[in-house]
């Protein structure tokens, strides 16, 4: 033992000065060195060594090439165990250089060489199991002979029991367990074969393993299990991918480590439960069925789940009637679809400043056509028209006091007046009669006042229809409502047949008397025999 | 977490009653027994527990005390054999021992350590310097060690059928160096914990060796 090393241990010993006042001031008032020593430890430095110098220890010579050197010895078994040594660097000792290696056990002579060169492969010893023994020391070295001289490499002590360090597992399988309910990876058993059996198994070794796996995909993120007892091991929840597993042993009253094992490669598949599978199978089939039924159910009644859906504002019209009669004004078959109504007449226009006639008559006009009317019912044969003509006239809601509307019908009109004594119509003939014009298939009655020189009323009757045009707005607001004349013409055209004298209200007459011929057949003579006039 | 693995099966083995087949043989008289595998497990556990608490303390020794060109087996400290008592130590050797012979050698051996051990506890808490983890693993170590040869006691007159002879510790420190001054102490404590090693390790592989024959004779038998 060097001097250096003595000083060493003692510096060590006393504990680098530091606290040993503390502890021996704790130890000579108590023999409870309990708490001394925590603080001790605690306050110590990380390295105890290292201010007892320690830093003097120098690296073994491995950087001397001239002398060998044994840099490593090995037993896979505790049986046996195999030396290796760096040789001579230079060749200045020439090609005849032979290697002595020697040893001794326990301390103590004789001093044994090496009983096998070979083996173990150049510049090797190996020592089978007659000559191992295990719990002793063996101090070996290794002399150098050449031309040169002898070079011995440094002692070299071991202890087999201590160098032990096992082959790598191999044979790595793996099994992919069945897959539960409500894991989302798979539980995958690695299992592998490892050296030495005989051994392990009459308990001369026990080995101990760690297994290390990693995603491919990442290849820093190794995980370890380690302290494993058996050559086996469940990875539980693997998710899917592809992993490496690699696995070394060492012996359980070692440290050193086995090489690792060749690498395992294996792929994690994506689970495919039979459920989830039948339940997505079923999903799709049922969504496509629902599109299908869609396509091919409610396409063709687009439009009537349209109006199911989306029922349409109505627009004016009546059932059973084309609106199109009502813009064109065909009057009687108007009339004709109406008449089923009850207490149906067909509009009447009236325009209070057309046609005045003297107040007497309108009175008396008033009362009559209620007399007349009912006279009228008696007979027989009445064209549809005039029997229109008259309800209409009964129980029109435009009959204003001073309408100079009278209504008759067109045939038996010239008679009814001259022969009924109901008629208070002035039986002379000197005053200038206003001749009354109805039309049987429009309700439009028109009276003629040839000789009359006030207001040019004029009751042109107009082209049938339902529609009203504003003729004027008087001052005081109220509106002057005037059948619409699509053919005849508009309201300019009105005023200038007002202004004008009789002959034009004779051009318009015999206008409407075609149409009244139109319309009725039976009762044209008379219009005509009235229009003549 | 070996020492409290350590101290939490010491307690288990405390209580020997829990894992015991207990008769009643009557009149209040319960006659509990052991089976030999159970036992024998017990004990292998317990020794590869001393191995190892033994190997964590010889190495917190030597990082705290021992210069590195002075660590076993470089040189003269590390040479137990003569100072324990001698043992086959080739593997051929040690398998050709019977079972009877296993037993005693383990019987020996944790014998011979009784002493020892105390003495190496009470030289570490004279150190000025020593870390109370040693201090602790030390001490585990003596009380297991005395557990584990009242188990031994035990199987040796289940398997073998004989008295328990207990002569008593060995005489065993004068082998070692008697230390004069601190850097003997060292040292000498140090050849105790690296001698303790060792032996700590032929307990445990006798012990499983034992083990196999009991399951598995023939194969066992084979090497």
């Amino acid at each position: 033992m060097t001097r250096s090393q003595v000083e060493r241990i003692r510096c060590a010993y006393r504990g680098g000065g530091q606290n040993r006042d503390a502890h021996s001031a704790e130890r000579s008032r108590s023999g409870t060195r309990k708490l001394t020593l925590t603080a001790g430890t605690l306050a110590r430095p990380p390295d105890p060594r290292s201010p007892c110098g320690r830093t003097e220890e120098r690296v073994d010579p491995v950087s001397i090439p001239s002398r060998p050197h044994i840099y490593y010895c090995r037993s896979p078994n505790m049986e046996t165990f195999t030396c290796w040594w760096h040789p001579l660097e230079d060749g200045s000792h020439g090609d005849d250089v032979t290697y002595n290696f020697t040893y001794i056990i326990g301390y103590k002579p004789p001093v044994q060489e090496c009983p096998d060169y070979v083996t173990g492969g150049p510049n090797s010893c190996y020592f089978d199991a007659a000559h191992t023994l295990i719990w002793e020391v063996y101090c070996m070295n290794v002399t150098a002979k050449s031309r040169s001289g002898r070079v011995t490499s440094q002692e070299h002590c071991l202890d087999v029991a201590e160098i032990v360090e096992i082959d790598p597992p191999f044979n790595l399988t793996h099994v992919l367990m069945n897959v539960s309910e409500n894991e989302s990876g798979r539980t995958v058993l690695v299992s592998w074969s490892y050296p030495i059996q005989s051994h392990v198994h009459t308990g001369w070794i026990t080995l101990v393993y760690e297994l290390r796996y990693r995603l491919i995909s990442e290849p820093s993120k190794w995980k370890v299990k380690g302290l494993l007892r058996e050559p086996h091991l469940e990875l539980l929840d693997l998710p899917v991918g592809t992993y490496e597993v690699m696995v070394r042993c060492r012996s359980k009253n070692n440290n050193i480590w086995s090489q690792l094992s060749t690498p395992l490669i294996f792929t994690v598949p994506p689970t495919h439960s039979p459920d989830r599978m039948m339940a997505l199978i079923l999903m799709t089939g049922v969504g496509i069925m629902v599109f299908l039924i869609i396509g091919f159910g409610i396409i063709p009644q687009g439009k009537r789940i349209k109006a199911l859906l989306l029922p349409p504002i109505p627009n004016p019209r009546i059932r059973g009637i084309d609106p199109m009669l009502l813009k064109k004004g065909k009057m009687d078959e108007i009339n004709r679809h109406f008449s089923t109504f009850h207490g149906y007449k067909p509009p009447q226009y009236i325009e209070e400043t057309w046609c005045q006639v003297s107040a007497a008559g309108v009175l008396s006009v008033q009362s009559s056509p209620q007399s007349h009317s009912m006279e009228e019912d008696t007979r027989s044969p009445q064209t549809e028209s005039q029997h229109l003509l008259q309800t209409s006239l009964a129980s029109s809601p435009y009959s204003h006091v001073l309408s100079p509307y009278v209504d008759s019908p067109p045939g038996a009109s010239a008679d009814s007046i001259t022969q009924s004594s109901a008629w208070p119509w002035p039986s002379t003939g000197n005053l200038p009669q206003p001749e009354l014009v109805s039309f049987p298939g429009m309700d439009y009655s028109m009276i003629l006042n040839p000789t009359s020189q006030a207001t040019p009323t004029f009751c042109p009757p107009t082209a049938q229809d339902f529609y009203t045009c504003v003729n004027r707005v008087s001052t005081s607001g109220a509106v002057h409502l005037v059948p619409c004349v699509p053919e005849a013409g508009r309201s300019p055209a009105y005023l200038q047949m007002v202004e004008q004298e009789s002959d034009k209200s004779s051009q318009l007459s015999a206008n409407l008397v075609k149409k009244t011929e139109a319309l009725t057949n039976g009762s044209g003579d008379v219009s005509q025999e009235e229009t003549k006039k | 977490i070996y020492s409290w693995t350590g101290l939490f099966l010491w307690c288990l083995h405390g209580m020997l009653g829990s894992a015991m087949d207990c008769k009643n043989g009557g009149a209040g008289n319960v006659h509990c027994s052991i089976s030999v595998d159970k036992l024998l497990d017990r004990a292998i556990h317990h020794s590869e527990l001393i191995y190892i608490i033994s190997e964590e303390s010889t190495a917190l020794f030597e990082e705290t005390f021992i210069p590195k060109s002075m660590h076993a087996p470089q040189n003269n400290w590390g040479h137990c054999n003569s100072k324990t008592p001698p043992m086959p130590t080739s593997k051929s050797d040690v398998q050709q021992i019977s079972d009877k012979w296993l037993l005693q050698s383990v019987l020996i051996l944790i014998r011979f350590w009784m002493d020892p051990l105390k003495e190496l506890q009470s030289s570490l808490d004279r150190y000025d310097n020593a870390p109370s983890a040693l201090l602790n693993k030390t001490k585990w170590i003596s009380t297991k060690l005395m557990n584990l040869k009242e188990g031994v006691l035990v199987l040796i007159k289940k398997m073998l059928d004989e008295g328990t002879l207990d002569p008593g510790n060995s005489v065993s420190l004068t082998s070692f160096m008697v230390p004069s001054d601190e850097t003997e102490y060292v040292l000498r404590d140090y050849s105790l914990l690296t001698c303790f090693k060792k032996d700590a390790h032929k307990i445990e592989t006798f012990l499983k060796l034992l083990k196999c024959r009991q399951t598995d004779n023939l194969s066992c038998s084979l090497f």
